[in-house]
């Protein structure tokens, strides 16, 4: 009896046992599955995660890639297109402007959407860049993948890609850098277009500051492009071209005659300025001289660049804040001026006839009166009205007038007029009696001077040998039309362009 | 001595069985849970649903132009408009994220035996202004904001396109 209660006892503790086991396991599978399910939907939710993300990824790096290198272009590359830093033969090196381009990016490509919504639990990872790369026509990138990740007790989810992203974004951003350095660089440049051609500069007057240094760039250093290559051989093409001319069109060296000439003649305020005796030399206006050039320079780099579109135009300064029409203006930055040399006042005396100028200090100057027609003065009878004489004054004086640089004759002149207008009433005496008393004409002894016919001469002449001085500011708007670049917040597109600014500094003067 | 025996039979029985017990609970542990439908169903595949269809959508794509959905919302961002305009291959092609957004939501939320509520918009947090892009209900933000309050399993799934903006898709059964 007692072995069959032991057994009993141990068949009930067995039992126990085992109705326990099949609650841990119930319990434990419950849960296990509830914890499964949970990282599964985790798991699935960091791919999806990471797949809409990565979606959009390449359209969002395309739209920095081109807005970046819009923003540049318009920016004259992305360096300071002010007084600090123009495109010139230093500043910017083509490294210089990529190297920005590379620092804008990236500023750029982070600010990339980094909270990829309720992430929870979720970690992202923004992709990073690892390469940027730059040939004519693409910017490539090289981008590492962004990551959604979890990690849980026991349970990790890493969703990205081992492999890197490689996007290649069509647009000649590295192209248009590349000519507009070459526009200020030596160097070899490959172009597309398979034509030959030889462009020269051109060499100019002998009289002429630019001269010999057109002369020698005409002669030894042609630009040739064959071969789908253009040569620049000299530093500084645009500075150069304008200077000397390009392919048959005259530059500023083409400008030899600088001395100017004009002459008035006014009643009251004549002035001769420097400006009309440029216009009076025998070349025309030097902006059309500049003007030409730049044409001929937009029709060139057109005929070699047949997919791009070149807007340049030029805006001369010469640094004097009074240059009205802002177009051109005269330099009046004379080292010093020039020497009078009317030592015999020739000038003068054209002007003082009878009189004679007498010299003075960097002038000349005459004064004369005298009666120059009739008689000046005397009798006339009552009643008679008639012009008797007349008598001239005038002053004379030639000199160099420091102030507005420029020879100048003031002649002052005043007639009077000598004139009988003797009326009965103004004679005062048109009866006179004899003793007896009778009447009788008479003879009155009254001069008559009338003023008001007197006149004021005034004239100018300017004659001077003189030298020119402009700050030509060069700007070329090159423009790819290719692709287009959405504008923000707008449906609108622009094309790519770059912007150069060049500052050039001539000082023209006869040779 | 009997006792003894039928004391020792039953430690046996016992010893037996409970390793039996540990040998199944052992190869459950180490073995995946079963995958039932409930399981795939109502707590992996329901909560997927709008990212699923989030992925789905960005990958529509206009055979004409090749321009992706994807694409689109991105220059819709850009642009700031539900209809932005993309430069491909020299033309410049119009795409109305609402065309193909509704014509999903139509494809993928009611099918015979099927009425789900989708939503979808682009959110600006910043002004707190919602563009609907597509729906299949009236008043969805009153709808699914009741849903919500009323602890309703809303699926949802967002896309930023850029600072505190979002493309995002709710649906709920």
């Amino acid at each position: 009896m007692k072995g069959v209660s032991i057994l009993a006892a141990v068949i009930a503790i067995a039992v126990i046992i085992v109705m326990g086991f099949f609650a841990a396991i119930f319990i434990l599978s419950a849960s296990y599955e509830r914890t499964l399910s949970d990282r599964v939907a985790s798991a699935h939710a960091a791919i999806n995660l990471f797949y809409a993300y990565n979606e959009t990824l390449p359209m969002f790096t395309n739209l920095i890639v081109i807005t970046t290198a819009k923003d540049l272009g318009e920016n004259c590359g992305g360096v300071d297109c002010g007084e600090k830093c123009v495109w010139n033969n230093s500043c910017p090196t083509l490294e210089q402007l990529t190297d920005k381009y590379k620092s804008v990016f990236e500023n750029n490509f982070y600010i990339l959407p980094k909270n990829i919504g309720e992430l929870g639990k979720f970690n992202f990872t923004q992709p990073s860049i690892k390469k940027i790369e730059f040939d004519e026509n693409h910017i490539n990138l090289t981008l590492k993948y962004h990551t959604v990740s979890l990690n849980l007790s026991g349970f990790a989810v890493n969703a990205t890609n081992e492999k890197d992203l490689e996007i290649s974004e069509n647009i000649r951003y590295y192209l248009l850098l590349e000519i507009g350095k070459m526009l200020f660089k030596n160097g070899t440049y490959p172009i597309t277009w398979d034509g030959t051609k030889t462009i020269r500069f051109e060499s100019g007057s002998s009289n002429n500051t630019f001269y010999n240094k057109c002369k020698d760039l005409h002669d030894n250093y042609p630009i040739k492009v064959s071969n789908y290559q253009i040569n620049i051989p000299v530093d500084n093409f645009l500075e150069l071209a304008i200077e000397c001319g390009i392919d048959g069109t005259e530059g500023l060296a083409s400008i030899s005659d600088f001395y100017g000439e004009v002459t008035k003649l006014g009643s009251y305020d004549v002035d001769c300025t420097r400006r009309e005796a440029l216009q009076a030399t025998d070349y025309n206006w030097i902006d059309n001289k500049i003007n030409n050039v730049i044409d001929k320079i937009k029709r060139i780099l057109g005929e070699i660049y047949p997919d791009l579109n070149f807007e340049i135009s030029v805006e001369i300064q010469d640094g004097d804040t009074s240059c009205g029409d802002g177009k051109f203006c005269y330099s009046t930055n004379l080292e010093k001026p020039p020497p009078f040399t009317d030592n015999n006042c020739e000038m003068c005396n054209s002007y003082c006839t009878p009189g004679t100028c007498t010299k003075e200090e960097n002038s000349c100057r005459c004064s004369f009166d005298e009666c120059v027609r009739g008689e000046c003065g005397g009798k006339c009878g009552c009643g008679v009205n008639e012009r008797n004489g007349v008598w001239k004054t005038r002053e004379v004086t030639e000199k160099w007038d420091d102030s507005k640089s420029y020879y100048w004759i003031d002649v002052y002149q005043m007639d009077y007029f000598y004139d009988c207008d003797a009326t009965d009433e103004d004679c005062d005496c048109d009866t006179c009696y004899d003793d007896e008393g009778n009447p009788y004409p008479c003879n009155c002894e009254t001069l008559y001077v009338n003023g008001d016919y007197a006149t004021y001469s005034y004239y100018c002449e300017y004659k001077e040998n003189f030298k020119f001085y402009a700050k030509p500011v060069v700007e070329i708007e090159m423009e790819d039309s290719s692709i287009l670049i959405p504008i923000k917040d707008s449906t609108n597109f622009d094309p790519l362009k770059l912007k150069l600014k060049f500052k050039g500094d001539y000082e023209i003067k006869p040779a | 001595m009997r006792g003894f025996i039928l004391s020792f039979i039953a430690l046996i029985f016992v010893m037996v069985t409970c390793t039996i017990f540990i040998v199944i609970f052992l190869i459950l542990s180490y073995t995946p849970a079963k995958i039932t439908k409930e399981l795939v169903v109502n707590v992996v595949y329901e909560p997927m649903f709008a990212q699923n269809m989030l992925l789905s959508l960005l990958n529509m794509r206009n055979e004409t132009s090749g321009i992706t959905f994807a694409d689109a919302v991105v220059y819709a961002a850009y642009q700031n408009t539900p209809t932005p305009e993309i430069f491909r291959n020299g033309k410049i092609y119009r795409f109305d994220l609402s065309h193909y957004a509704q014509k999903y939501v139509d494809f993928v939320c009611e099918y015979p035996g099927v009425k789900k509520k989708c939503w979808i918009f682009i959110y600006d947090a910043t002004s707190r202004s919602i563009v609907t892009i597509a729906k299949n209900i009236d008043n969805p933000e009153k709808e699914f904001e009741r849903s919500q309050k009323e602890g309703e399993a809303v699926s949802r799934a967002s896309l930023p396109l850029g600072f505190d903006r979002w493309f995002v898709i709710y649906t709920r059964e």
